[in-house]
């Protein structure tokens, strides 16, 4: 059967269910809230654990295909070349997976950890910040990057290595066979679309204040909402335009520009700020994250701190998992040529250890102000009552305030542009059948009802409860992934099994 | 040909299930049937003599091809799986034959099954009947037989028998189970390979077999086969022993076999020391 025939019903449910939810989050975004807030704690209440366990199954499952005879697997013909080289890749990788969430967290959450750690630590002590600096490299480090790393990796296989539609759907083709084309494969690629478009929403309305924040901050922008949406529609005719360049010439000139960027506002914070204190604070950190990496891993600490840890680490968990979706197709389609051991290798550590460094340089130099200053923990207070402001309150501390705050807004808006640009994409493949090349129409009327998502339910109220239903779809999608893992190990089991000694005779 | 066979019974096993055994033996050209029942004791076994006596005078009795049939008793005492197959060792038993008893996983967990520890454990063909006597092959018609095959060790030890007639008048149909492939082009590249080895086999066997069937069946053996089996009847169910990475831990396909089909299964070993059962 024509994959393709189930772009249109994929793409008009997904429609459908999308501006559906988008009205009931602009017109009662109180019953939104409170029912995704039900459901959100009461899953995390229930099966936070499962996340637990599930991320650290995916985290030992791909660096087993790694080190295994799985390794040496390519994700295209035996000896296809990779389509990009290894910094557009890097770039790519970066931009997709952390870009616009790591600039509005790196300052945030080591001073939310710092100032409100669990009950059992002191806040604002050294023990807190020790402890925020090992729990941000956990939350932002190697586990996100399993998760997304499944995801891609199965995609990648199956579309590049068997010859199948780029859909989440076609990985499970070992385990229900021509199912993928009935209703089971079009309830994932819908769910997968469902949990894409809200995450991209939700992320894009956050980033937004983040950047209103930011102008206010260097240029006096009044923070209004009116602000808001005059960010989210220029950032909007921007990643259209980028959308309809392509991925070669949009995305990946954009992201590997924006990651020299990074490179250079980490740079200047680290030649301006303490230098030696954040080299002390990355080193110990990382330290610390190696040390207790199995213990961080499987941790809900039942006996002390718990909510701390579902307000957290469950909530992270969760989130990376609805993201995945939407990571897991754009990685999969820049990694075209590439084997499974440089794959996992590659997209585990260069991303975690970039990661790792801004966190320490931005996170470090916030910590260090607020352990050698006045005792008023103010920029800590932003932290908690104004995530978004925190970056720009923490540079204004900095010489070279108006530059390093000029770069990073540049940096924001090109991660924004980057993130939506390739949702966009993400979106039009999956509701194409899987087709690397969406047409104009499907791009512009995803990149559009995104914005319009984001815009629509900054305005009523309804961020928090799109954010949370995202997050509610990634309990199907833990299972999802679950099976998943089955069916890539099984398809490559009969690759090496049946198939490679065949070929070599 | 089989010739001989050794039945294991216990002094409370139903006679008209030991009799259903003894008549599909006669099925499969089976002309020496020996009753055998092991006692936990020497003592045991001398008092069980005279009863095991009695129940093959009675089956032989009972039994429609008991003309061609010769049935005897034994009782030995032991360990009941050991002597078992010490004794058709002994006795040069072509096949041992054992009426089923199905057991839950809990039974099995703690009394475990002799069956299944025989099939484990047994160099030669094992049969577990577990066709009721009111659902045996009727006298004449042809026994619809089902070979389970890997395509590979399995045909080396099996195949024979069945080219030899050893198993009398059938109607076979040859199956076999794989695992679905990661795509559909290779899928159906999987289908055509089994569809053209299993048509191989068929025209193997055409001279001896009434009529002969073959089906290419997707999924792992241990759950694919029995599956098939619930759906589509056979009075026996052949399958070859192979040994597997993970059989200490979950059992051999065979055993998985034995214990979910709904008939008869014919378990063959491997070959010992290179020499294919006697048939």
């Amino acid at each position: 059967m024509d994959k393709s025939s189930s772009g249109g019903t994929v793409f008009i449910v997904s429609v459908v269910l999308v501006v559906g939810l988008v009205i009931s989050g602009a017109l009662v975004p109180d019953v939104l809230d409170q029912v995704t807030s039900a459901v959100h704690e009461a899953i995390l209440d229930s099966v936070g654990w499962a996340y637990l366990l599930a991320t650290m199954a995916f985290l030992v499952f791909v660096v087993f295909l790694a080190v295994s005879r799985y390794g040496s697997i390519r994700l295209g013909s035996d000896h296809e070349k990779p389509q990009y080289s290894y910094f557009g890749w890097f770039s790519m990788l970066f931009a997709a997976g952390m870009g616009i969430g790591l600039v509005f967290w790196g300052v945030a959450e080591p001073l939310n950890h710092f100032h409100n750690p669990p009950a059992h630590i002191a806040a604002d002590t050294g023990a807190a910040a020790e402890f925020a600096m090992v729990r941000s490299f956990f939350h932002w480090g190697v586990h996100p990057w399993a998760v997304y790393i499944l995801m891609s990796l199965s995609i990648a296989y199956f579309s590049f290595r068997r010859g199948m539609p780029p859909l989440i759907s076609s990985v499970f083709y070992p385990l229900i066979g021509d199912a993928i084309y009935r209703w089971p494969g079009k309830v994932i690629d819908i769910l997968s679309v469902f949990a894409t478009v809200f995450g991209v929403a939700t992320s894009l309305g956050f980033g937004a204040t983040q950047i209103r924040g930011g102008l206010a901050t260097v240029l006096g922008v009044p923070d209004t909402m009116a602000s808001a949406l005059i960010i989210i529609a220029v950032v909007t005719v921007l990643y259209m335009g980028s959308s309809m360049i392509g991925l070669d010439k949009g995305i990946q000139v954009l992201s590997k520009g924006n990651v020299i960027l990074t490179m250079v506002l980490m740079g200047l914070v680290l030649i301006v700020g303490p230098t030696t204190y954040i080299l002390n604070v990355f080193t110990s950190t990382v330290g610390g994250y190696v040390t207790n990496l199995i213990d961080l891993s499987l941790s809900t600490n039942p006996f002390q701190g718990f909510s701390w840890t579902q307000d957290w680490t469950l909530f992270y968990w969760a989130w990376w998992i609805s993201w995945s979706p939407f990571v897991g197709l754009f990685v999969a389609s820049i990694s075209r040529g590439r084997t499974i051991r440089e794959f996992v290798i590659g997209a585990l550590l260069v991303p975690a250890l970039l990661t790792f460094f801004w966190f320490a340089v931005f996170g470090g130099t916030a910590l260090n102000l607020e352990l050698g200053g006045d005792g008023s923990f103010a920029l800590s207070q932003i932290a908690v009552d104004n995530a978004p402001r925190t970056l720009f309150a923490l540079l204004e501390q900095l010489p070279l305030a108006t530059v390093l705050s000029v770069v990073a807004l540049v940096v924001l808006g090109i991660f924004f542009v980057t993130s939506a640009d390739s949702a966009t994409y993400v979106l039009g493949m999956m509701s194409s059948g899987g087709s690397l090349k969406p047409s104009a129409a499907k791009k512009i009327t995803w990149g559009l009802l995104q914005s319009s998502a984001a815009a629509v339910l900054l305005v009523s109220g309804g961020l928090g409860g799109l954010q949370r239903m995202a997050i509610i779809a990634a309990l199907p999608f833990t299972l999802v992934m679950l099976v998943m893992m089955r069916s890539l190990h099984k398809a490559m089991h009969y690759e090496v099994t049946r198939e490679q000694p065949a070929d070599k005779t | 040909m089989f010739e001989r066979a050794l039945v294991p019974l216990h002094l409370r096993e139903r006679r008209p299930r030991v009799e259903a055994v003894v008549a599909l033996l006669s099925r499969l050209s089976i002309h020496n049937v020996r009753l055998l029942h092991v006692a936990g004791s020497a003592s045991g076994a001398r008092r069980a003599a005279g009863k095991v006596e009695t129940m093959a005078r009675e089956i032989a009795a009972a039994v429609d091809f008991s003309d061609q049939l010769t049935i005897s008793a034994q009782t030995v005492s032991g360990s009941a799986v050991s002597e078992i197959i010490e004794t058709a060792v002994a006795q040069e038993a072509d096949v041992i034959a054992v009426p089923w008893k199905r057991k839950n996983w809990v039974q099995r967990s703690l009394l475990g099954s002799t069956s299944l520890d025989l099939i484990r454990l047994a160099d030669m063909p094992v049969l577990i009947q577990k066709t009721s006597p009111g659902r045996a092959p009727e006298s004449g018609a042809p026994l619809s037989v089902m070979y389970a095959t890997d395509l590979k060790q399995s045909d080396e030890t099996v195949f024979p028998l069945i080219e030899r007639g050893a198993l009398g008048s059938i109607r076979l149909t040859i199956l076999t189970a794989g695992q679905r492939a990661p795509d559909p082009v290779a899928e159906a590249r999987r289908v055509d390979a089994a569809e053209a080895s299993l048509t191989q086999l068929a025209e193997r066997v055409r001279p001896v077999v009434e009529e002969v069937d073959t089906v290419v069946i997707t999924g792992s053996s241990r759950k694919a086969i029995p599956a098939y089996l619930r759906w589509n009847k056979f009075h026996v169910a052949i399958i070859g022993k192979g040994s597997s990475g993970s059989q200490p831990i979950l059992g051999s396909t065979a055993e998985e076999v034995a214990y979910r089909s709904p008939g008869s299964v014919l378990i063959i070993p491997p070959a010992v020391g290179g020499e294919v059962p006697r048939g």
